[in-house]
């Protein structure tokens, strides 16, 4: 239990500090979409709406919840480095690092599959920082840099629980979502000249509102019918966002006042996504996925008004997790989880005419740390955008690490 | 085993985070960014455009209460004419009381000393003035020009009628014997104290100079008045004695009025007498929510139609007007404006005072008076909002963000 609080103290302080540089193309919408909200899954391709793990809490699809085993606790960070360049052959490298998530869960019936999981998990995530030197021939302005910086991101609070149909071997899953966000869009200039006074803009945009996940996952289409396949399964899930009532506030800024240029509440509408995939467990130690998303942001408005540089979002993913048959005396590399994946995702963002489209592979491992406790890494190399039509291309890595935690909750003793 | 992973992936954490720490801010993806919720512009009152800055301009009489000043004005210059009151603080031995109710004291001289701290004109010109006894009361608080007319004082006599001294620094002056006797005679009696002397120039008085006041931060150079005392027994002097009492009040009023502008060319701004001149600028082409950056107002004056003393401080204040019907209603914040010795541009950072404007959406222009405006008589003649030259009138050039 000591541990436990010495590396829940360790990253909190670390998320505290952290200051992650995502994306430039964030600036657009609401910022990149978070697909994957633990290392496990993103050394497999980000998604896996397909499976249902009795030792991790996956956020995709609530449906997958029905193996729990024991009560779960698990949370993460995540380091991004991102090399972004121009049509100019300018090229700068970014780094940070990002909390990705906190949830937990713990099983009620194995019978009915039941199993209970709340968390709260980034939702997209906006960061950027970028700063434009500019000198006047004014001397009264002389030399100035403009910053743009902007930071926050949506999340959602969930709880929700699975639940197994009976005869049919169907699992249904439902959340309760609550979506918030803080997203913060700051411009400020500053001056050489000592004289004239800073100036910043800002801008800060407080969506909440209630939405829900749904998620299914059918029975296994192999059960009984070969020896080297199994858990054949086809999953799916929606999440379904209504209107967000969005509280607006324009603020300016100088040395001499702060004045509230607007605020306003405004709804924001943010589309609904889709997820779908299959899974096949192969010789019962390779587990495969592949997998689909669809977001229609091209639907996204902020105050009715949507954006040009928005469109909708597909992803394709591919993973593989190789998890070694458990045994009795198992050294500790026989119990190392390894997985690796491939996704193509074509993002939302459409910037001068021009689509903003990724390419990522994926890798990770997960090592024990005791019995049901692990440690999960997961990389991602991509690419994303281009430099052609003046855009940027980004080519960044992601180290995700997260702790998975399981123990023995809630059962009651025999007397 | 545990410890030791879990040790070995804090840390790898940890040198990353610190890594990412380290990076530069680039203009990277600035093109997407360009004018997002900011731009920066300019307005300047110069050149005159249709879209530049109006302005208006026009100068009026102050009547500044100068009983704080550090000098003592005296004199007449131009169309300017100073005039200093001031009063004694009689303070006698026990002895020399008894004598004087006794009546066996007189008083064969008094001598009063000024020691001269400013001149305001040529030299060389001619400078007198007339002493007189004041009959009324007055106290150097709140005493101002318009205050002069309504004082009581006996014009019918000079009681500076004795030889003068002008030393480089000392001016001495003798008083009439009797009006010294009068004086400490009324305080041995128990008496109120006197009210004083009005000093007055002369009508061929051409220069104005400046005497230390009781005010000043010498206490050597202050206005004394040395009473020359004679012990008289049986018509034969006994001893003599002098005593020195320094003023209890003193105060000079400057009288002027605005120089003559038959084209409106200029405004003005004068020490002591004081003129002011008030300057409306017409921000109203500001964005509402701008923020200002830089506000500069530039005065130029006309080195030859201004005219400074012996010593002043070269600045001129300006502080914004407060109230829709109170023109001397004035905000606490003052800016100083000043120049190179080689240019007649004075400048100052007014950013506070245009942020204001637009955040209170009041405007009621700016003040401009010298920088010691109780101190000297010294004329800036500036040219106003109607000067010939556009480019001589006075100048705002403001740097501000707007929202986009």
């Amino acid at each position: 239990m000591k541990l436990i609080t010495v590396i829940i103290i360790s990253l909190i302080t670390l998320i505290q500090t952290a200051n992650a540089q995502e994306s430039i193309y964030s600036r657009f919408g609401l910022g990149d979409v978070q697909s994957s909200y633990s290392a496990r899954r993103l050394g497999m391709g980000q998604m896996g709406t397909s499976v249902a793990d009795e030792d991790f809490i996956g956020t995709l699809n609530p449906a997958g919840w029905n193996k729990l085993k024991m009560t779960r606790i698990e949370f993460g960070v995540a380091f991004s480095g991102s090399f972004v360049s121009a049509d100019n052959f300018e090229n700068r490298y970014y780094a940070g690092t990002q909390f990705t998530g906190f949830t937990m869960a713990f099983p009620v019936s194995s019978v009915y599959g039941i199993g209970i999981a709340m968390g709260i998990v980034p939702v997209t995530n906006v960061n950027y920082t970028v700063t434009d030197h500019q000198s006047s021939a004014n001397p009264n302005i002389g030399d100035y840099d403009i910053s743009y910086v902007g930071s926050g991101g949506l999340s959602k609070v969930f709880i929700g629980s699975s639940y197994k149909l009976p005869l049919l071997d169907i699992n249904i899953g439902a959340t309760l979502d609550y979506y918030f966000g803080n997203l913060n869009y700051a411009s400020t200039i500053t001056f050489a000249n000592a004289d004239n006074l800073t100036a910043t803009y800002q801008t800060t945009y407080q969506p909440k509102g209630i939405g829900t996940t749904l998620g299914f996952i059918s029975p296994d289409f192999l059960a009984g019918t070969s020896s080297a396949f199994s858990d054949f399964r086809i999953g799916a899930s929606a999440n379904i966002i209504p209107k967000m009532n969005t509280d607006t506030l324009q603020t300016s800024t100088s040395t001499l006042r702060t004045d509230t240029v607007t605020t306003a509440p405004v709804n924001m509408k943010i589309p609904y996504r889709l997820n779908a995939g299959m899974s096949v467990l192969i010789s019962k130690k390779y587990l495969v996925t592949i997998d689909v998303a669809y977001q229609p942001w091209s639907y996204y408005s902020l105050n009715n008004i949507k954006s040009n540089n928005m469109r909708d979002l597909f992803l394709i993913s591919a993973g593989t997790e190789y998890r070694p048959v458990r045994e009795l005396g198992g050294t500790f590399w026989n119990q190392v989880i390894l997985r690796g994946g491939v996704s193509y995702e074509q993002t939302q963002y459409i910037i001068n005419n021009t689509g903003i489209n990724q390419v990522s592979v994926f890798g990770g491992f997960s090592v024990p740390l005791s019995y049901a406790n692990t440690i999960d890494v997961g990389i991602q190399y991509s690419t994303k955008g281009t430099t052609d039509a003046m855009l940027l291309k980004e080519s960044g890595f992601k180290f995700a690490f997260g702790l998975s935690l399981g123990d023995i909750w809630f059962l009651r003793e025999e007397k | 085993m545990s410890v030791k992973i879990i040790s070995f992936f804090v840390l790898v954490f940890v040198s990353l985070t610190l890594l990412s720490c380290s990076k530069d801010p680039s203009a990277i993806g600035v093109a997407y960014l360009k004018g997002d919720l900011i731009n920066l512009d300019s307005l300047n009152s110069y050149p005159v455009k249709p879209d530049t800055l109006t302005q208006v301009s026009y100068s009026y009489h102050y009547s500044p209460a100068l009983g704080y000043s550090t000098s003592l004005l005296l004199g007449q210059k131009g169309n300017n004419v100073a005039t200093t009151l001031m009063s004694f603080n009689i303070v006698l031995p026990d002895t020399i009381t008894a004598e004087l109710n006794a009546g066996t004291i007189q008083v064969s001289d008094a001598i009063v000393r000024l020691y001269k701290s400013y001149t305001f004109g040529d030299t060389t010109l001619p400078f007198d003035f007339s002493a007189y006894p004041i009959t009324s009361g007055w106290t150097s608080t709140g005493f101002t020009i318009d205050s002069l007319s309504s004082l009581q004082y006996d014009k019918t006599t000079n009681v500076f009628n004795g030889p003068k001294g002008h030393d480089t620094l000392l001016y001495t002056y003798h008083m009439q014997p009797s009006l010294a006797l009068t004086w400490i005679s009324n305080i041995a009696a128990g008496k109120l104290p006197d009210n004083g002397i009005v000093l007055v120039p002369t009508t061929s008085t051409n220069r104005i100079i400046g005497f230390y006041a009781l005010s000043s931060s010498t206490t050597v150079d202050i206005p004394f008045i040395d009473v020359v005392l004679n012990k008289v027994v049986s018509g034969q002097t006994v001893y003599t004695d002098t005593l020195s009492f320094s003023t209890t009040a003193d105060l000079s009023v400057v009288s002027g009025t605005i120089p003559q502008n038959t084209q409106d060319d200029y405004i003005y701004a004068q020490s002591s007498v004081a003129l002011e001149s008030r300057l409306v600028f017409d921000v109203s082409k500001l964005p509402k929510n701008a923020i200002i950056n830089y506000a500069e107002l530039q005065l130029t004056v006309d080195t030859t139609k201004s005219a400074f003393g012996s010593s002043f401080t070269d600045q001129l204040t300006a502080k914004y007007i407060t109230d829709t019907t109170h023109i001397d209603s004035l905000s606490t914040s003052a800016v100083n404006l000043t120049r190179s010795v080689s240019t007649p541009v004075y400048i100052g950072n007014i950013t506070y005072f245009v942020q204001t404007w637009l955040s209170t959406k009041i405007n009621m222009g700016i003040q401009i008076q010298p920088y010691n405006y109780t101190e000297g008589v010294e004329l800036w003649t500036i040219y106003g909002s109607k000067a010939i030259d556009p480019a001589k009138r006075p100048r705002l050039k403001i740097t501000y963000t707007k929202k986009l």
